[in-house]
């Protein structure tokens, strides 16, 4: 059963939430505002995590900072400003995805499936990338570079891994964003771009002329093999 | 002191100073043995060059006439020699003369010629002084113009900012309700029973009066701040405003008591029946939505202020919490949760208000030339609203 932590402040919208994700079969819990939300997600129990980024008393966006650095939970901001900037700004601080007010049940639902599977990507053996001084390793999921482990979130590792399972490969943008964040997407390049910035960010020596993770013109990205 | 046309006045006074002694020689000559009375005429010449000219052409006649009149008429006639020593002492004396007269006469020139320039330059830094006070005189006023107009774009400017930030907070209030009447709608999880659709239906109709609710306050708001208030003031007994505010209450809080005192109430104020209604119905709200089940709600009036009406709203609520003191009269700011705080998963049923009560408050208050307070802290009380109205003018 996977555990959802629903931080939002209007009673009405929360109590929907939580009925609707109940009758999923989600495990709920709910905080009315940023406080009571940093307090439950401090326990570490979540697997997704529901943030309104306007919370009275502590800010959204600080809850969201707040989280920086982790693996899990996913985050999935909710916000009634359906403005593209607050769109790309939650995902710079590290959402894993947005939603915007006023939402469907289906669109909800399907967008924490999507986040679900990209916190537990496929099971099984899977080999070891090595590229430059970043070793990913498929079977373990954890990421390494100069032999330090490389903090992930889940949809940083999901991107990561696809590029990896293809490494010296260009893979495209659809293909890119229908494996890792879930078949209903395909037009979002604004994710792919904040989310191979932050993958610069952690990896690259210098991320803004990337060596590892690279740019194949209009078409898509690529890991490099690169050797020692 | 002439000007202008120089090379022909140089020529004319060079031509003066060699044919002016010859002419007076010419003029003297036939005076005979009283020519030597008349010399002096030579060195008005000499002035006269110099004052025109300068020493040049003055030395030049001087010499000129020194030359004449030692020829012409001292003795030996005819020569340029000197027989008598007083002769010789005259003349020189004559020259001398001639010199000094010339001297000061071309002195006397320049100092013309410099005080006229002088005048020339002052009346040349006066008018550029003038043309300067001007220039600055134009450029203060173009820099108060500036800055005049800088504040407008400034003043616009924030106009501008408040409105989107008032626009993005419309927006935010109006999806939060759409959210819940959209994600209920089209949930297509779970037991499809009749008890379960009446419950979602229930919620739908709870959220569009919520919306109904918030665009009315916000037409309110539209009214007060637009200038659109249309008001009636009369006399009114304050005590059956409070009287049709409390029945009001009980429509939808019927538990909740609210005490006051009839004999304080039965004064006149000033105003106009609907918005000081509005004004209690507000604040009456507020109070039942803060203090918890089963304690009361005070109204208490007094008169404190002459020609002033006092009404204090008194819940035992927690309180506004700090941080929002400063703001509780601001548009959209919400004390957080209700029903006794806490903030937990336990208040998922809590009435929430539009956020917009408070400010209407004011606004109304406001408008009856009235104030509106927030006294927090009061001992054994949550928040306490205070605010006046103005006394019905006695009858005669």
């Amino acid at each position: 059963v996977s555990r959802v932590l629903i931080v939002e402040d209007d009673a009405s919208l929360r109590s929907s939430i939580r009925s609707i994700l109940e009758r999923s079969s989600y495990e709920v819990r709910v905080a009315g505002d940023g406080a009571a939300g940093a307090r439950e997600i401090a326990t570490g129990r979540f697997d997704v995590v529901l943030l309104d980024i306007g919370l009275p008393f502590v800010d959204g966006w600080r809850v969201l900072a707040g989280l920086e650095g982790r693996r899990l939970p996913s985050v999935i901001v909710i916000s009634a400003r359906g403005e593209e900037e607050d769109k790309v700004r939650a995902l710079d601080m590290g959402a894993d995805d947005y939603l915007a007010k006023p939402f469907g049940a289906d669109e909800l639902l399907a967008r924490i499936r999507a986040v679900l599977r990209r916190a537990q990507p496929p099971a099984g053996p899977g080999p070891v990338v090595r590229s430059g001084c970043v070793t990913i390793d498929l079977t373990a999921h954890s990421v390494t570079r100069d032999g330090a482990e490389v903090r992930l979130s889940p949809t940083e590792y999901g991107l990561l891994a696809a590029l990896a399972r293809h490494a010296g490969e260009v893979i495209d943008h659809r293909t890119l964003l229908r494996e890792v964040w879930g078949p209903s997407y395909g037009h979002e390049r604004n994710y792919l771009r904040t989310f191979i910035q932050r993958l610069r960010t952690k990896l690259e020596d210098d991320p803004h002329r990337p060596a590892l993770i690279v740019t194949a013109g209009t078409r898509g990205y690529r890991l490099e093999k690169l050797g020692r | 002191v002439t000007r202008g046309g120089r090379p022909v006045a140089d020529l004319a006074v060079w031509l003066a100073a060699v044919a002016a002694p010859p002419a007076l020689t010419a003029l003297l000559f036939p005076l005979g043995g009283y020519q030597r009375d008349y010399i002096f005429l030579y060195l008005g010449i000499v002035a006269v060059l110099g004052l025109l000219r300068g020493l040049g052409p003055a030395l030049v006649s001087a010499a000129l006439s020194f030359l004449l009149v030692d020829y012409f008429f001292v003795p030996p006639v005819g020569t340029l020699a000197i027989a008598d020593r007083q002769d010789l002492v005259n003349l020189l004396a004559f020259a001398t003369t001639a010199c000094l007269v010339g001297l000061l006469a071309s002195r006397r020139r320049r100092a013309l010629l410099e005080s006229e320039a002088m005048a020339r330059q002052l009346r040349d830094a006066n008018s550029e002084m003038v043309r300067l006070n001007a220039e600055q005189a134009a450029a203060a006023q173009a820099a108060v113009r500036l800055a005049r107009s800088e504040q407008q774009i400034r003043n616009l400017e924030e106009t501008d900012q408040l409105r989107r930030e008032l626009l993005a907070n419309i927006s935010h209030e109006l999806r939060t309700p759409l959210a819940t009447i959209l994600a209920e709608s089209t949930d297509s999880t779970g037991a499809r029973s009749a008890r379960e659709g009446q419950r979602r239906l229930n919620v739908i109709a709870a959220e569009a009066r919520r919306l109904k609710a918030l665009v009315d306050d916000m037409l309110d708001m539209a009214r007060i701040e637009g200038g659109g208030l249309a008001l009636h003031f009369e006399p009114i007994l304050l005590e059956d405003v409070i009287t049709a505010a409390v029945d009001r209450l009980h429509h939808p809080s019927p538990e909740r008591e609210v005490s006051w005192d009839a004999a304080s109430a039965a004064v006149e104020v000033l105003a106009d029946w609907d918005a000081l209604g509005q004004v209690f119905d507000n604040l009456l709200a507020n109070a039942d939505r803060f203090g918890p089940p089963d304690t009361p709600i005070a109204v208490e009036v007094s008169r404190e202020e002459p020609g002033l009406v006092t009404v204090r709203v008194t819940d035992r609520g927690p309180g506004v919490p700090a941080e929002l003191q400063d703001r509780v009269f601001d548009r959209f700011v919400r004390g957080g949760g209700g029903g006794g705080g806490g903030g937990g998963p336990s208040d998922d049923d809590a009435e929430v208000g539009t956020g917009l009560g408070l400010p209407i408050v004011k606004g109304l208050v406001e408008a009856h030339a009235g104030g509106v307070v927030l006294e927090n802290g009061r001992a054994g009380a949550g928040a306490t609203f205070r605010f006046t109205v103005p006394e019905a003018p006695k009858e005669p």
